[in-house]
């Protein structure tokens, strides 16, 4: 597309050049309107030049308008008008146009590709408007030049309307659309249907435009417009109403076809009538079939654009997924290797600290026995008993805590790494046989621990659900407030897909403040009341979790805990082995 | 540990107190069997085989090895524990494996690849050497198979 606004220093040569090459088209667009002409010379069928004036406005600008004065001059000058006429017509065939492109630019803010609807209406109102002033103008010029009657005005107004309006409707959307779309798109089997129509197009017209009067089939061409509308754009739409315009208006001004009986009056408002329809009908279903399949190919790219982003995200997605489980059996592989080697040198530590042990006991003998003085016996004694021995009971207890914390680390990375069975778990069986394996904690601590009403079966792996149930109800005999007689109850309810538990006490409790890292391992908040790592609870979040499950803590500081607990629901869930390895350890803590 | 004298006690650790603190309690129990320990996988190997720095080592008759599963090297205890279980030739020694590993499927592994006892080397106080002290006790008692004198 020329860019109507070019470099400056060339906008006056190429100014020049277009309204130099606008006049000659103007010029050659009047004759052949002309060749037209069937109710006075300058009154025409169709009026092209309107068309070609209006386009090159719209495209180049108002200030070409001298191309359009100068074409119009000379067309009406060499048609035997007097230059007064000629002129004066010329004026208005230049205000005209400009007027229409005005109005396209300004206030139809045309879109030059026809691409919507309101673009085809605004032509329609650029050529009324247009063909208004031209007319207008014209028509008087005629009358004042004396080449018709003033009495005539009346009647020849229209006809000169109507042949501008069709000029600027037919050539307009032909200029546009092809200016816009140069390209020769079509290939294969669709060339051979734009060629067979066209093909279809020019002898339909032919037969009905050049026939006999009598056989009104101009409708015939109606087919082929909606043929050319539907399959195809615009450019081609404009093209087809074009030569089945052009063939009309020919063909009546050659006195043949349907509209070539009749009152000239008659004959001219059939025929624009006709032209009308057919150009303003097919070019608005193009328009508004592109509007439509523009819109459809708008929103496939959206869809597919948005499937493209699902696709991504799911892929970012999963590779998120793949890095966090890579990175969680990196974490898991590393606390395994980790407890394993920091468990050699323990071996170590406590091994020898019980020879050194064993030594000094050797020591003591020997001491008693030895030829000593008294006070360097009781001395020497005192180093062995005092000094080494309770050095060395440090370093056992030490190293005992240290393999402790290991241990714990290690069972809860196997927590994490172990396959689970799914398989209907009867939660009250697994329950009772907990409490059996608790009996003597639960009597050494006095409380009393129930069960309450029947607990619904779960869907998951009974060791690890024994476990989870162990800990809870360990964790409670742990924290009860001294005093005060313990009340332990374990109770449970099946809701939808889910099954519920909660193991209550009336225990010491657990401060607000100290909730969020309950879960968290090596937590402990009341370490001076049990022995422990810290981890039971992370045992138990991480167990549950791994069922799919989930763990909260409802507590009141010195009024007890209540532990939520839910598991898949097993209502009529069939059992079944996930998993092809059970590899899990005996469930001891 | 009469009936077993003859048996030559091979400890293979990377860990070397570990070695100190097995001979220590095995002589405590009053095994007065030839105790020696190699430190690697491939010595071990060595050991077994009869090659390399070993390659004139006496005819030792029979054999029992106290072998650690995690070692450092191209030679874990579990790749020892392959190689002298598939070689018809030493497949008769007993092996012992003695780590810090309760890993279940490590333990089975073992199994499968035919160790004869698995203990855990434990910490807990006095556990380790009651364990050592159990396993002198436990050699003692086994009947030993009668390895061909010639190895290899």
């Amino acid at each position: 597309m020329t860019d109507p606004r070019g470099k400056p220093t060339r906008v006056g040569a190429r100014d020049a050049a277009i309204v130099v090459v606008l006049a000659v088209v103007y010029f050659g667009a009047a004759k052949l309107g002309l060749s037209f002409a069937f109710a006075t010379k300058q009154v025409t069928a169709v009026w092209p030049p309107t068309g070609v004036a209006v386009v090159a406005l719209f495209l180049f600008g108002h200030r070409v308008w001298p191309g359009v004065l100068l074409g119009a001059f000379a067309a009406n000058a060499t048609h035997g008008e007097s230059i007064a006429t000629a002129a004066g017509i010329a004026i208005g065939n230049t205000l005209g146009p400009v007027a229409g492109a005005i109005l396209l630019r300004r206030v139809v803010r045309f879109d030059r590709t026809l691409a919507r609807l309101r673009d085809v209406i605004g032509l329609l109102l650029g050529a009324l408007v247009t063909a208004t002033i031209t007319a207008t103008n014209g028509v008087a010029q005629l009358a004042l030049g004396g080449i018709i009657p003033p009495s005539a005005y009346g009647s020849v107004w229209p006809v000169w309307w109507v042949g501008d309006a069709m000029g600027v409707l037919l050539v307009a959307p032909i200029l546009l659309s092809w200016v816009a779309d140069r390209s020769w798109a079509w290939r294969g089997w669709r060339a051979l249907e734009v060629v067979a129509l066209f093909a279809m197009v020019v002898v339909v017209c032919h037969l009905i435009f050049q026939g006999s009067p009598e056989l009104q089939m101009q409708n015939a061409v109606f087919p082929l417009t909606l043929w050319c509308a539907l399959r195809f754009g615009v450019r081609e739409t404009a093209t087809a109403a074009a030569i089945i315009s052009g063939m009309a208006v020919w063909g009546t001004a050659h006195g043949r076809g349907p509209f070539a009986t009749g009152a000239l009056d008659e004959r001219l408002v059939l025929l624009e009538a006709f032209m009308t329809i057919a150009v303003i009908g097919p070019l608005s279903l193009s328009v508004a079939t592109s509007e439509r399949r523009r819109a459809e190919a708008a929103l496939q790219r959206a869809h597919d654009e948005l499937e493209q982003r699902v696709r991504d995200r799911t892929a970012a997605l999963a590779a998120a997924n793949t890095e966090l489980a890579a990175k969680n059996a990196e974490v898991e592989a590393f606390v395994y290797i980790v407890s394993h080697d920091l468990r050699a040198p323990l071996v170590n530590l406590q091994g020898f600290a019980k020879e050194l042990e064993l030594s000094v006991g050797e020591l003591s003998e020997k001491l008693q026995d030895a030829p000593l003085p008294a006070n360097v016996q009781r001395d020497v004694a005192a180093i062995l008993r005092d000094g080494m021995g309770a050095a060395l009971r440090f370093i056992t207890a030490s190293t005992s805590k240290f393999e402790r914390l290991i241990g714990a680390l290690l069972r809860l990375s196997r927590h994490g790494r172990e396959k689970y069975l799914a398989e209907v778990v009867d939660v009250g069986a697994v329950v009772g046989s907990t409490l059996a394996s608790l009996q003597q904690s639960i009597a050494a601590s006095g409380a009393t621990v129930s069960v309450t009403g029947s607990l619904p079966n779960a869907l998951g792996d009974a060791t690890a659900i024994g476990q989870v149930f162990s800990n809870l109800v360990e964790n409670a005999l742990h924290y009860l407030r001294p005093g005060t007689p313990g009340v332990i109850e374990i109770g449970g309810e099946a809701s939808g897909a889910l099954a519920q538990y909660w193991v209550r006490d009336n225990g010491v409790g657990i401060g607000a403040s100290a909730q969020p890292r309950l879960f968290q391992v090596f937590q402990r908040f009341h370490p001076h009341m049990a022995p422990g790592e810290g981890m039971g609870l992370a045992i138990v979040k991480r167990v549950i979790e791994r069922h799919g499950g989930e763990v909260r803590v409802q507590s009141e500081e010195g009024a007890g805990t209540t532990f939520h607990v839910t598991l898949p629901a097993a209502a009529g869930a069939k059992g079944r082995v996930d998993g092809t390895e059970s590899t899990r350890n005996d469930p001891r803590r | 540990m009469a009936q077993n004298q003859h048996v030559t006690i091979l400890v293979v650790d990377d860990d070397e107190g570990h070695i100190e603190l097995v001979r220590r309690s095995f002589r405590r129990t009053g095994i007065s069997n030839l105790i020696t320990s190699v430190t690697s996988g491939s010595d071990a190997l060595d050991y077994v085989f009869g090659r390399g720095a070993y390659a004139n080592r006496p005819g030792t008759s029979d054999l029992l090895i106290l072998l650690d599963i995690r070692m450092p090297g191209a030679y874990d205890g579990i790749e020892v524990l392959r190689q002298i279980k598939a070689d018809p030739t030493t497949k008769s020694i007993p092996v012992i494996m003695l780590t810090t590993t309760d890993d279940p499927r490590e333990i089975n592994r073992c199994y499968e690849l035919g160790c004869n006892v698995y203990i855990t080397k434990p910490v807990e106080s006095t556990a380790f050497i009651e364990a050592i002290n159990r396993l002198g006790l436990l050699i003692s008692v086994m009947k030993m198979p009668t390895v061909p004198e010639k190895l290899a």
